[in-house]
This record gives structure tokens, C-alpha cells and sequence, in this order.
């Protein structure tokens, strides 16, 4: 324990939450694995309560911590699952694009955030299963852009599959949330940490480490 | 399902030694151990030979000392079908006495099952009841029943006192009105299953594979509830396709009047059937025994299950449950033990306070709270006598409630055990629920392999309450918090637990180590903590409903200032507020949706103010 404490604080710039929320079965997991382990699986088993993976990505020489939570989409699991909510600081609105009902749900789950999430969450809209054949889609491109105007969030089409847009949707949604984070950083003047000083604040954390276990 | 077979060495990435689908996300973990296993497999095939040894020769000799019948006709009907998977087993064993063997052991399981359930709380009365209601549709189920009824009569050991609850170790019982009663009926029950202390110590070393379907048939008590053309009934009811409300349909279960529930049922529209199906390819894909006519045997279970009862309808652990249970055992049997599991201990739950109780709030949301409270508490029996409480509090928390007391309590559990190793997650701001809470839902399918998963169940349903989630979780907790406290942040604690979990194929040790708590973990303690845990909870529920929305908006502003933070310890140093910080533990990880139990059900409190106005 006593090995590195410093370093291992200090391997990321910014630590960000992402949640996955949807319908069930709309490939949030998919997706997940896509970006986090680069790998696709028809044979997909069903999330029970959330699950998470951890990938960290550069932006502008930022070093990014995506700690993506995953959430079951299933509705007698949400009052666990939006018990997540609150810590997220972005979240992916998924639906699938040969399934209709979880398009027309996103509204539901937008209501869901609202009330569950902290005010200035930032969102996107995916919709996933891109690949699919034209004759099996359900909701045309045009219609999910048209909803993510109305709430004026971004929008993509994603394919866990065939890797479309699957990067282009993480990194998106995780520029944004830097970019927030910095102007926040920018008006809080008087915070007394800067960001760049990680070693410090590892410091601090092994010294509380060491009275809370070690003593 | 005959595919069904003991672990087969061969080995490929994809799936394990059972044949299931590895998850992919573990696969680096599973190759991994792969190799370990590899040269486990033969430790593992020799340890399971002593154990079919060891059950055949208790199954034998108790045979012979309840001088039990060895009738032909078998308790459980389809018991043949089922021994056909194990056919190579046998055949190796003797093959002359094959059969005589195969009739041993079934009275030998009918000895068992009679001791079983003889905790079951529907008993043979509410059997009957069942006949009774559902008479109309099934008028030959009396009948039917009556004739299972004489069967019992031979090895029937004063059913009427055994029909009590007797489990000592069922916390439930300790305020129940006849504790006396149950003492002696329990020292009865000694008395008539002197065996009972060696049975439980040969579930504690795992059940042969040959036998696990009908030994766990056995501990739930399947001959007993069996219905004849029940199940054949349920899939045979036709369902409108009428697009009522779903909340109407949902709402039956307020009806004591169950023949009204049944008409709903099946007057109303199975809006359960679209998750049903989108499930069906994820529940362990591509198994052997769920291929086609697998998955077909899959849907009806659980179409048959949503119909049964309505007001659970269909949700999603149980796809595995029913998965599970279909790897080992023939369908109709499948589906009574699933009933069993999830039925039978939430006898009560319909009663009349909480009907009454449940007035003021949104039928939706009452619905959400019984498929919740099934599924955190489905082997509990305790949880029944908490529901009119909680729902005289807070309808809409009760589900979070039980799910936070029984985290809590694990919590205060590991605490106790392992001080050093909390401390440590602490400072992390490792919130165990994230790892623990889907190892409850889910029983620890998909969570450990396969063969310790099957072994935690072998315990958990012979002794049929949760206490064994808890053991097992602590446990895992023992074997892997040396390693748990090298880690430096949450994603690297949470990994790591997850897939040590995965990699846990020493069953033996698992269990064993799980059982070293048996004592210590009684479901009396864990009712006592509960008990404890409860109050502040509830009162952090009620304090926080009567500030309503207001409290909610404060606490979510409180969040978001937490939470715009991009890290943890540098809130800490910028954190002016007192009120902050005394809420919060000095780590990087505090975006955790558990910061504080307070917070939470400030929040949750508060969104579901919200949810009810809107409803």
C-alpha cells in the first residue's frame, strides 16, 4: 500500500461518470463492451442491476477516466438503478433503432433524469443497432435527431456491432463534460487545489489512508 | 433437457465445463483461470465421485431405517425422465442393481422432501385452497390431489404437527405467536429426522449433479405442491390482446378474491411477454440445453410463472432462475420449484392491511414494491411481517428499504469481520453495494462459476432463507479482501472483487468457508440486525417524506454541487461547507450514488413525492 500512492492518484486529469440508460435490450451493454474491451457478442447475457467498466481515453493532452455505469433497462429495476443517477455527470440515452417502443420510452426515460439526476447532467441520444438491415428499422435517422433538437442535446447512430460511431458517441459526450468541468474550474477561482497538482491530493489520501487503516 | 450431464472436461473459451456462455467481459478473467481449472477438473471429477458415493450410501441406508416404501409409483412423476439424463452415472456405478438403487433413493428423497417441507409455509392446506380456487378452471385437481394425499399417508410422520413452521433458525418465528409450540414441534422434528444434522452437512459438501435437480426438488418441496394439469392449464390459458391499461392487470393482485385475478389474468393483456422474449436469446446463450426446444421450455416456465401470478408477472432474474432449474430438472418440475422459490415464503403478503395500507398510493408504484420485494427477499421470510410496516411509512420506499437494510447489514457484517479491509474501502469511497447488491439480486448467477454458483444454491434452498447470500458474500469478502486492500481507487477495487468472483472455482472452499459463518449468521441474527438497521432507516424515510419535494430540491442542489467537482479530494479541500463534509468520506470517489445513506433517501424520498404527484 505504501508502493506509489502518488502515482496511482495521478494517472488521470479527470475522473467522468457516464450512465447508460435505456430499454432493455436496446444493446447498452454492447455498447459498453464495444468501447471498453474493443469486442462485440451476439450472445449477450441480461444485466441484472447495474454492472461498470472503467476505460481512459486523452482528450486535448487530458488524460480521461470514464468510469461508465450500466445500467438494467428493465422497469422494476429502476428504482435501484436511478438511485445512480445522481453521480452521473453525463448519461447516454440509448434506444434501439428497430425497435419503436424504446424510441418512443426515451421521452420517459429523459422524465426519469430529470428527476433523478443533478441539473446540469449533460446528455446524448444514441441510437443503436445502426447495422441493421433497412427493411427491420423502425425509427428513421430523421426522427431521432428530431427528438435530441427538441431537448437539444447530440445525437448518433451507433452500431456496437459493426463499431459505427461507438468512440465518436463516448469521446462526444466526454468532451463536453471536460469542457463544462473546466469553465466550472475557471469560475471557482478561489478553490484552493488545481486540477494539475495531483500529487498533493494523493498525499492528503495516503496520509488519511494511513490513520484510517494502517494504524 | 437431456443434454444435461456432469462437467465435461473439454474446455474452450467460450463457454465453461458446464457448457455456459462465459461472460464476456470476464473472458480475460476465465482464461485466465482456465489452465488452474484445467488442473482442477480431475480434483474436481474425484471430489464428485466421493460425493455421489457418499449421498448414494446415505440415501441407502436411510432408505432402509424410516423403513420408507419403495413404492414404484415415484413421488415425483417425471423422476424417470430426469434419471434418464443421469443413465451413464448409474450404469457406471452398477448396472445390475441399477434400478433397485433408483427406487431407494426416490423414497430416500420422498423421506427428505417430507422433512423439508415440513417448513413449507403453504403447506398441504392452502394446497388444497389452491385446488379450491382454481376449481373452475381445473375440476380435476382434487382429485388428483386427494390421490397425492394417500400416497403421503405412508411415510407420513404427524404431518399435522410438522405442518408448523419449524425451521429454528427461522427468525420469523421467534415472534410469532406459538414459540413454545415450535420449539417442541422443532425438537420434534429432531427427533423424527435424527438424520437431519448429516443431511446438512452432505449439502454443505455439495450435491451430486446426478441428483442436485432432485434434491433441490426435494428442499423445495415440489411433490407437495404439485397440482396435476396446473401447469398444462396456465399455458393453455388464452390471453386477450386487448391493450387495457397494464395497470389494471398489475392491480389483481389487490383482490383477495384470486378467482377475480384469475379472470383478469386472463382477460387482461400479458404485457410481460415482450420483456419475456427479449430475454429469452440472454439467458445463457447458446447453453446446449436451451437450444430451441430448450428456450421453448424456457418460455412456457416463465409465461406459465407470469400467469400463476399475476402480480409478479415476469421479471428478470427469473430467467435465469427458470434457466437454471431447467438444466436439471424436467419442465413442469422447473416450474413448481420456481414457485416454490418464489412463492412460497410471501404467504401473507396479499393480507388485509396491506391492502388497506396501499390505498393513498399509485397502484403502479405498489406493484414496482411487490416485484422489487420479490426479488431482494424471495427466500425471506421475514420480510412479510415488515411489508405492513413499511407500507404504513412509505409504500414507494419499501423496496429500496429492504434492499438497503439487508446492504446495511451486510455491511455491518464484513465491518465487524473485516475491519481492516472496510477502513480501507472507505478511504476508497468503495461502496460494497455496487458489487454486492447484483451478487443479491441475482443469487450469484453469473456472478461466481458455475459449480460454486450451484453449490451456494444447494445450501440456500436446503436451508430456505438468505442467510446463505450473506454467508457467501462474506465469504468472498474473507477469501479476497487481502487483495481488495492493495487497490488505490474504486474502478481498480470493484474490477478486481468482480473478477475474483468470477475465478472463484474452488467450490469447496467457497462453501466451506461460507459455512465456517453458519453460526454467526443465523437468519436469528440477521433478523436482529435488520431489526436494528430498520429504525433509522424508516425514520430517515418518514423525516424526509414530510419535507417532501422541498427536501428533495435541497439535497439535489447539494448533489450537483458535489458532483460538479471533477475530483474527490480536491472537494474535500474546497468543500467550505461543514454540512458538506460531514457527509462525505475523504476519497476520490465521491460521486458514489451511495454517498450517504442520508442523502439517498433524501433523494429517493423526494423523487418519489414527485413520482406520486405525477401519478
Amino acid at each position: 500500500m505504501a508502493a506509489t500512492p502518488a502515482r496511482a492518484r495521478a494517472d488521470y486529469d479527470y475522473l467522468i461518470k457516464l450512465l447508460l440508460i435505456g430499454d432493455s435490450g436496446v444493446g447498452k451493454s454492447c455498447l459498453l463492451l464495444r468501447f471498453s474491451d474493443g469486442s462485440f457478442t451476439t450472445s449477450f447475457i441480461t444485466t441484472i442491476g447495474i454492472d461498470f467498466k472503467i476505460r481512459t481515453i486523452e482528450l486535448d493532452g487530458k488524460r480521461i477516466k470514464l468510469q461508465i455505469w450500466d445500467t438494467a433497462g428493465q422497469e422494476r429495476f429502476r428504482t435501484i438503478t436511478t438511485a445512480y443517477y445522481r453521480g452521473a455527470m453525463g448519461i447516454l440515452l440509448v434506444y434501439d433503432v428497430t425497435d419503436e417502443s424504446s424510441f418512443n420510452n426515451i421521452k420517459n426515460w429523459i422524465r426519469n433524469i430529470e428527476q433523478h439526476a443533478s441539473d446540469n447532467v449533460n446528455k446524448i441520444l444514441v441510437g443503436n443497432k445502426a447495422d441493421m438491415d433497412e427493411s427491420k428499422r423502425a425509427v428513421p435517422t430523421s426522427k431521432g435527431q428530431a427528438l435530441a433538437d427538441e431537448y437539444g442535446i447530440k445525437f448518433f447512430e451507433t452500431s456496437a456491432k459493426t463499431n459505427l460511431n461507438v468512440e465518436q458517441v463516448f469521446f462526444s459526450i466526454a468532451r463536453d463534460i471536460k469542457q463544462r468541468l473546466a469553465e466550472t474550474d475557471t469560475k471557482a477561482e478561489d478553490k484552493t487545489i488545481k486540477i494539475n497538482k495531483p500529487d498533493q491530493a494523493g498525499a492528503e489520501g495516503e496520509a488519511s489512508q494511513k490513520s484510517a487503516c494502517c494504524g | 433437457m437431456k443434454e444435461t450431464s456432469p462437467p465435461n472436461i473439454t474446455m474452450d473459451h467460450k463457454r465453461d465445463a458446464y457448457g455456459f456462455a462465459v461472460r464476456p467481459q470476464h473472458l480475460q478473467t476465465y482464461r485466465k483461470y482456465a489452465d488452474i481449472y484445467k488442473a482442477m477438473i480431475q480434483f474436481l471429477l474425484e471430489e464428485e465421485e466421493q460425493r455421489s458415493n457418499r449421498w448414494k450410501d446415505f440415501l441407502g441406508r436411510h432408505t432402509e431405517s424410516n423403513q420408507l416404501p419403495s413404492s414404484g409409483e415415484s413421488p415425483i412423476s417425471s423422476l424417470e425422465e430426469t434419471d434418464g439424463n443421469h443413465k451413464d452415472d448409474e450404469e457406471r456405478d452398477s448396472v445390475k442393481t441399477g434400478e433397485e438403487k433408483e427406487a431407494q433413493i426416490r423414497t430416500s428423497l420422498a423421506a427428505i422432501e417430507q422433512m423439508m417441507s415440513s417448513r413449507m409455509m403453504k403447506d398441504l392446506v392452502s394446497t388444497e385452497e389452491y385446488v379450491d380456487i382454481r376449481g373452475g378452471h381445473l375440476a380435476s385437481l382434487e382429485e388428483a390431489k386427494h390421490s397425492e394425499d394417500s400416497d403421503d399417508e405412508f411415510y407420513d410422520v404427524e404431518k399435522s404437527d410438522l405442518n408448523q413452521e419449524v425451521s429454528s433458525s427461522d427468525s420469523n418465528n421467534a415472534d410469532s405467536p406459538g414459540v413454545h409450540d415450535i420449539q417442541g414441534t422443532a425438537a420434534a422434528h429432531e427427533e423424527y429426522f435424527p438424520w437431519k444434522k448429516e443431511l446438512e452437512s452432505l449439502v454443505h459438501d455439495g450435491l451430486p449433479m446426478a441428483l442436485r435437480g432432485e434434491l433441490w426438488q426435494a428442499f423445495v418441496g415440489v411433490r407437495k405442491r404439485r397440482v396435476e394439469g396446473y401447469y398444462n392449464n396456465l399455458l393453455n390459458l388464452e390471453s386477450d390482446d386487448n391493450d387495457i391499461d397494464s395497470k389494471v392487470v398489475d392491480a389483481s393482485h389487490l383482490n383477495k378474491n384470486v378467482n377475480e385475478s384469475e379472470k383478469r389474468q386472463v382477460d387482461a393483456p400479458e404485457k410481460w411477454k415482450g420483456e419475456l422474449e427479449k430475454d429469452l436469446p440472454r439467458t445463457f446463450p447458446g447453453h446446449p440445453a436451451l437450444h430451441e426446444n430448450g428456450r421453448n421450455a424456457l418460455r412456457q416456465l416463465l409465461t406459465a410463472y407470469a400467469r400463476h401470478n399475476p402480480s409478479v408477472g415476469y421479471c428478470q432474474p427469473m430467467n435465469y432462475f427458470a434457466g437454471l432449474l431447467l438444466m436439471l430438472m424436467p419442465e413442469e418440475n422447473a416450474f413448481w420449484t420456481l414457485v416454490g422459490i418464489m412463492d412460497d415464503y410471501f404467504d401473507g403478503y396479499y393480507s388485509e392491511e396491506m391492502i388497506e395500507s396501499q390505498v393513498c398510493f399509485s397502484l403502479h408504484s405498489f406493484v414496482i414494491l411487490l416485484f422489487l420485494g420479490r426479488n431482494f427477499s424471495f427466500l425471506s421470510v421475514l420480510t412479510i411481517r415488515e411489508y405492513p410496516i413499511l407500507l404504513h411509512i412509505s409504500t414507494l420506499n419499501s423496496p429500496e428499504v429492504l434492499f438497503q437494510v439487508d446492504q446495511l447489514v451486510l455491511e455491518e457484517l464484513v465491518r465487524e469481520r473485516l475491519p481492516k479491509l472496510v477502513n480501507h474501502l472507505d478511504y476508497l469511497g468503495f461502496q460494497m453495494v455496487w458489487v454486492t447488491g447484483p451478487w443479491f439480486l441475482s443469487v450469484f448467477l453469473n456472478v461466481l462459476p458455475w459449480e460454486s454458483v450451484m453449490r451456494v444454491w444447494d445450501v440456500l434452498l436446503f436451508d430456505g432463507s438468505r442467510a446463505m447470500l450473506f454467508r457467501t458474500a462474506l465469504a468472498l469478502m474473507e477469501l479476497y479482501g487481502p487483495a481488495l486492500v492493495t487497490t488505490k481507487n474504486t474502478g481498480n477495487a470493484t474490477n478486481l472483487l468482480q473478477s475474483l468472483a468470477g475465478s472463484t472455482f474452488d467450490s469447496s472452499q467457497l462453501i466451506f468457508t461460507a459455512c465456517m459463518e453458519c453460526d454467526a449468521v443465523s437468519e436469528i441474527i440477521l433478523g436482529d440486525l435488520r431489526k436494528k438497521h430498520r429504525p433509522a432507516v424508516l425514520a430517515d424515510l418518514e423525516e424526509e417524506k414530510s419535507k417532501g419535494l422541498r427536501a428533495w430540491r435541497n439535497s439535489h442542489g447539494l448533489a450537483s454541487k458535489l458532483y460538479c467537482f471533477r475530483r474527490g479530494p480536491e472537494l474535500l479541500t474546497s468543500a467550505n461547507s461543514a454540512e458538506l463534509s460531514s457527509n462525505m468520506h475523504s476519497n476520490e470517489d465521491l460521486h458514489s450514488p451511495f454517498l450517504t445513506r442520508k442523502i439517498l433517501m433524501n433523494f429517493s424520498t423526494g423523487c418519489q413525492s414527485i413520482l406520486t404527484r405525477i401519478l
